[in-house]
């Protein structure tokens, strides 16, 4: 649990998020209107760099950091917006002025990480820009984890398996099977884990045949 | 309602504390106000029609601020407020006036990251003095600071700003302490110990209230020297040091956009005509300046707008040009505050502030700058020495 200080030390550095604030490009998707006039001023007075575009755009550009979705026009004028919620290019911010069953679930099917009432109070624009960038980068970078775990345990699991088929077929320790595995994957200038997804599909081509002697030298 | 017609008096409101922590200051802002509503009246009002105050004295106290303001949209039926000094009696204030659809002009410099449509701010924002004043002491005085302040948002933020300064700039924090609002003069002679302790170059100050005349007293009795050890600050100003003596702020910084010695012949002529109301005892200051041309410059507002229903007034407001007693000065139409004129000023012996450096033309608002890199900073900032 994040702990924080009793006492606000001025002399205690803001992250870089804070400082480069104004790096920041922020695309505003949204109809023409006082609405939209009224975020990107204020989008302007905070400093980030804007753009607005209306019709939505094809795709996303991969320079933009965060999207602001007039949401109900989207919904209402049946207008496409193509979002892949699951890989989001950007930071998703909703617009919505109807806070209905309707609206509301299309902002959980977006997948937006934060949202803007209308009408439009300029206090919090600039917490919810810096705080949906952070969960957004967490995300990122807990999904890019989550990825390194699963294809890690999945080697483990191969290994292991190769392991047991060396085992079995040549009656040698754990130990020397896994020796093995690694002085072939160093000669053949690859990984632990193809050498051993190798063995194993070596092992299932020969199952019907696992009594006979492989030539592994 | 819409002024010319019925010839009837534009009533406004009026928030300053004259008791409690921030009285000093709001007494000066307050008799600011009231003197440049003489002035406006005694040249025929706002198109004929008399402007009319109404005050609430506050006693520095944030839930009074919020009441007053209240009572003074809802009862006393003023469509605009003139006062705070304290960041958390504008924020009081801010929720009344945003719901209330009124205007509050705000008179003294803060620490940004603001923005209401309710609101006009006319004193500095972080990139019209901490800038300015980081800018000189590195430069000029030093680099290992000893951060001094009242408990509260503007002067943590303050020493945010200054601290990042330094780090870019190969300064450094030796000490950093903060002390409530009602602080008894005993701690600061125990605070003024570490100071003394840690031999910093520079003291970077930002107590308001009597907590100022304290510090500086303290410094003094310590026997301490502004010569190698000056104290600089942004809240700081004549009235300060006159409420402290003299001698106990001989030699200190300040970085404000007016002091009551700025050279032009709009500020001396309004300075002598106030002198010769109120007598020369009276000084004038920073938020002197600010309370004193944010009523002319509402009243030029009013009778361009013809009106002081806030939605038709805002836009005459916004943009509005009027020679103040520190300069030139304009609101800023992007983000409501005001372009000013920060400068950098060491107390002398009779108490007024001898000007070390000005811009060489106001200077534009940027209340929601985070990165006070001085590698980034815009040429309009280039100061010029005196």
């Amino acid at each position: 649990m994040a702990k924080s200080k009793n006492r606000r030390s001025g002399n205690t550095p803001v992250s870089e998020l804070i400082r480069n604030l104004r790096s920041l490009r922020v695309l505003l998707v949204h109809p023409k209107d006082r609405e939209a006039e009224d975020l990107l001023e204020h989008l302007n007075r905070i400093g980030c760099q804007v753009h607005t575009q209306w019709p939505p755009p094809k795709e996303i550009q991969s320079n933009i950091d965060v999207v602001f979705l007039a949401l109900r026009q989207v919904v209402e004028d049946n207008i496409t917006f193509s979002w892949n919620a699951d890989e989001p290019p950007a930071v998703l911010i909703a617009i919505v002025d109807y806070e209905n069953p309707i609206i509301v679930e299309k902002v959980l099917q977006m997948k937006a990480q934060a949202v803007i009432g209308l009408p439009l109070r300029p206090f919090g624009v600039l917490a919810n820009v810096l705080l949906s960038v952070t969960n957004h980068k967490r995300e990122k970078r807990l999904l890019a984890y989550n990825e390194r775990l699963r294809s890690k345990l999945k080697a483990k699991n191969d290994i292991d398996k190769a392991k047991s088929i060396l085992i079995k077929a040549h009656g040698i320790s754990e130990d020397r099977a896994y020796e093995f595995i690694r002085e072939q994957a160093m000669n053949k200038r690859t990984t632990i884990e193809s050498i051993a997804s190798s063995i194993i599909n070596a092992s299932d081509l020969l199952q019907l045949n696992l009594t006979k002697e492989i030539d592994i030298k | 309602m819409t002024i010319n017609k019925t010839k009837d008096p534009v009533k406004i409101g009026l928030l300053f504390s004259t008791t409690g922590v921030a009285s000093a200051m709001e007494t000066s802002m307050m008799k600011a106000s009231l003197f440049a509503v003489e002035e406006i009246n005694k040249n025929g009002g706002i198109d004929g029609c008399e402007l009319q105050t109404v005050s609430h004295d506050p006693c520095s106290m944030s839930s009074k601020y919020r009441d007053f303001a209240e009572q003074l949209i809802i009862e006393d039926k003023v469509n605009i407020i003139l006062g705070c000094y304290m960041s958390s009696s504008r924020k009081a204030v801010l929720s009344v006036v945003e719901r209330q659809n009124a205007l509050l002009m705000y008179p003294a410099q803060y620490e940004g990251f603001e923005f209401s449509k309710n609101i006009i701010y006319t004193g500095a924002a972080p990139n019209q003095n901490s800038r300015q004043l980081g800018d000189y002491l590195l430069r000029y005085v030093g680099k290992r600071f000893y951060m001094v302040g009242s408990d509260y948002i503007w002067p943590w933020e303050a020493d945010r700003v200054m601290s990042e300064m330094l780090a870019s700039r190969s300064g450094i924090v030796v000490g950093e302490r903060y002390l409530k609002l009602e602080a008894p003069r005993k701690v600061f002679d125990t605070l003024v110990q570490d100071i003394k302790k840690q031999s910093p170059d520079v003291i970077f100050c930002n107590f308001v209230g009597e907590s100022i005349t304290h510090f500086y007293q303290a410094y003094a009795d310590a026997g301490l020297d502004p010569k190698s050890m000056p104290i600089a600050s942004l809240t700081t100003s004549e009235t300060d040091i006159q409420a402290m003596g003299t001698a106990a702020g001989v030699g200190h910084y300040t970085a404000a956009t007016y002091f009551q010695s700025v050279d032009n012949p709009v500020n001396k002529k309004i300075v002598e005509r106030y002198q010769s109301k109120y007598g020369t005892d009276e000084l004038t200051n920073m938020c002197w300046d600010s309370a004193y041309f944010q009523v002319h410059i509402l009243a030029n507002a009013i009778m361009n707008a013809e009106s002081d229903n806030i939605n038709i007034l805002r836009q005459s407001l916004l943009g509005s040009e009027l020679n103040a007693p520190q300069g030139r000065v304009r609101i800023d139409p992007d983000n409501h505050h005001t372009y000013v004129w920060p400068r950098v000023g060491r107390v002398k012996e009779d108490g007024q502030f001898e000007i070390l450096f000005e811009p060489t033309h106001s200077v534009k608002p940027d209340p929601y700058l985070a990165n006070h890199d001085p590698n980034g900073w815009p040429t309009d900032t280039i100061m010029k020495a005196v």
